[in-house]
């Protein structure tokens, strides 16, 4: 095998007192859907936020394309190559639409101008259907918008990963085939995605592999319908038969 | 451009022969143009709301006092000190506060008005004032114009337009995209790539050199200088009102707002009603937080 474009060892992170990440293991190999699923309060948003440098890991290592990533500041670990959503969209509410996905180009692996980020970022709001919001601001949008502009606005740094926090939760059966596709297109333009979600139909339309995370650490992985189908999934999930 | 062409029509004033009154008033204007504009870049751009204003112009102040008033510089030498004095002030603070995710917001505003006090109280009581207050009566005035009054005149109109050029780089570069991004949500800008630390402390070390050198010269200009004067609560009030009232999203917008206030106050206090003057900021602050929000610029263009 390659080596894998992220590699996630033993990550420990608590917050006082509550272990959010009790030892999680990671790889998550170039050109790939992993879907990242798991109950909620298992650690899925904190183990984004801690490889994004959000958080600082208490014990572990985190390596993007063989380089430590460990006490970096977010900002190097975004001009690395990784993006991120938020589940809840978190736009600069005073940039106009435009101005929200022309900031991270301007800011990512190859700095850009002004003039070219925004082209480069009115191609992205073209691919999620943005493109006619161009100049409002956040506040006009509704919620499916603002999660398209979440996407808009990771996309348009043109990450080597792309972590999506439950970017499709929320929208209708038509928005979501919608997503699923731009999705598939992402990967088709090169990114390598990974995605926390609890939509089940989405996590195995998409995913190439499945990893499970309960209690903060990975307890299963593999192929979607043969993980969906796993003992310890289905008791994390629903709990231990005849408890 | 435009800006070159105003510098141009306004530095020949000095030469038409006005009153002195009219280049002192003027004076004023742009004295407070520039201080309301320096605030602005870190505080109005980014966000991070600094009651501290006083204190860094009042480190110009003192910087120049000294230099010119007590060691016999010359004046416009003592100008890069009187900047790099509050700048390193500034830089030495940010490194501290910047690296805490809790000063932000309102604390970060009771911080600074604290260090205002700090400040204020070193220099009364060390031989940098030691209480008296400083006399710079004896400074010599270089001759840029034909009268002192014309050389304050073209300092603080110098001061002004370079603060502004300054403010709209900033406003339409990089640095400046991310200041605002900074201003809305400074945890995504980090994670979108902005250095935001490195920023902050930049857009701090410029808005707190700016102030100083205004301090300089207004040192001068006053000619005697005391520590209840220089860092007066009324310094960091009026900024704040100023650039709230022109509008902190645009870089021209605390101009605006110095003009208009620096003009209302010289009305009152020329007048019998100073007291009234106050009273009158003190309503336009409540008018502008309830009905202008965003400033007068803020409501004339969205960015």
């Amino acid at each position: 095998m390659n080596e894998p474009l992220l590699l996630v060892r033993g990550v420990r992170k608590a917050f006082k007192g509550v272990q959010a990440l009790a030892g999680v293991d990671l790889e998550v190999q170039r050109g790939e859907i992993l879907g990242l699923v798991g109950p909620n309060g298992s650690g899925k948003s904190t183990l984004i936020n801690v490889v994004s440098g959000h958080y600082r890991s208490d014990a572990g290592s985190i390596a993007f394309e063989g380089r430590s990533l460990a006490g970096e500041a977010p900002h190097r670990i975004a001009r690395a190559g990784i993006a991120r959503t938020y589940q809840i969209p978190r736009p600069f509410a005073h940039l106009s639409v435009l101005g929200n996905v022309a900031l991270p180009p301007m800011f990512g692996q190859v700095v850009m101008d002004r003039a070219s980020a925004e082209r480069e970022a009115r191609r992205w709001l073209e691919f999620t259907g943005l493109a006619g919001k161009a100049a409002l601001r956040p506040g006009d949008l509704n919620l499916h918008q603002r999660k398209f502009l979440e996407l808009a606005r990771a996309l348009a740094s043109r990450p080597k990963l792309l972590f999506l926090d439950e970017v499709l939760s929320g929208l209708t059966p038509v928005e979501m085939d919608k997503a699923i596709g731009l999705i598939r297109a992402i990967r088709e333009q090169g990114a390598t995605i990974v995605f926390v979600e609890h939509v089940m139909r989405a996590v195995l339309e998409l995913s190439d592999r499945v990893v499970v995370m309960t209690h903060g650490k990975n307890i299963a992985q593999g192929l979607p319908r043969d993980v969906m189908r796993d003992r310890a999934v289905i008791e994390a999930y629903l709990g231990s038969a005849g408890a | 451009m435009r800006l070159v062409a105003a510098g141009l029509a306004l530095g020949v004033v000095p030469f038409l022969g006005l009153a002195a009154f009219y280049e002192s008033f003027l004076y004023l204007i742009f004295l407070w143009v520039a201080l309301a504009t320096s605030w602005n870049i870190l505080s109005g751009y980014a966000g991070y709301f600094s009651f501290g204003h006083a204190a860094f112009f009042g480190a110009g102040a003192y910087t120049t006092a000294v230099l010119a008033g007590k060691l016999g510089w010359p004046f416009l030498w003592t100008l890069p000190l009187a900047a790099a004095v509050p700048a390193l002030l500034g830089v030495a603070l940010g490194a501290v506060i910047f690296r805490v995710r809790a000063l932000r917001g309102e604390l970060f505003a009771v911080l600074t008005l604290a260090v205002t006090f700090v400040v204020a109280t070193i220099v009364l009581n060390t031989p940098i004032d030691g209480g008296p207050g400083v006399y710079l009566g004896a400074v010599a005035i270089p001759g840029l114009a034909p009268s002192p009054s014309g050389t304050f005149y073209l300092l603080a109109l110098a001061l002004a337009l370079g603060t502004l050029w300054i403010a709209r780089a900033i406003y339409r570069s990089r640095f400046g995209t991310g200041l605002f991004a900074i201003h809305d949500d400074e945890e995504v800008a980090e994670v979108m790539g902005v250095p935001t630390y490195r920023f902050k402390l930049a857009a701090f070390a410029l808005s707190c050199a700016l102030a100083g050198i205004a301090g300089g010269i207004h040192s001068v200009f006053v000619s005697y200088v005391t520590v209840g004067e220089t860092f007066s609560g009324w310094t960091a009030l009026y900024v704040i009102l100023m650039s709230a009232l022109g509008g902190t999203r645009h870089w021209l917008g605390p101009a605006i707002g110095a003009a208009a206030i620096t003009t209302l106050l010289y009305v009152f206090t020329t007048s019998d009603y100073a007291v009234a003057g106050r009273a009158a900021v003190g309503l336009i602050f409540i008018v502008v937080i309830l009905f202008l929000p965003q400033g007068i610029l803020g409501k004339l263009a969205r960015r």
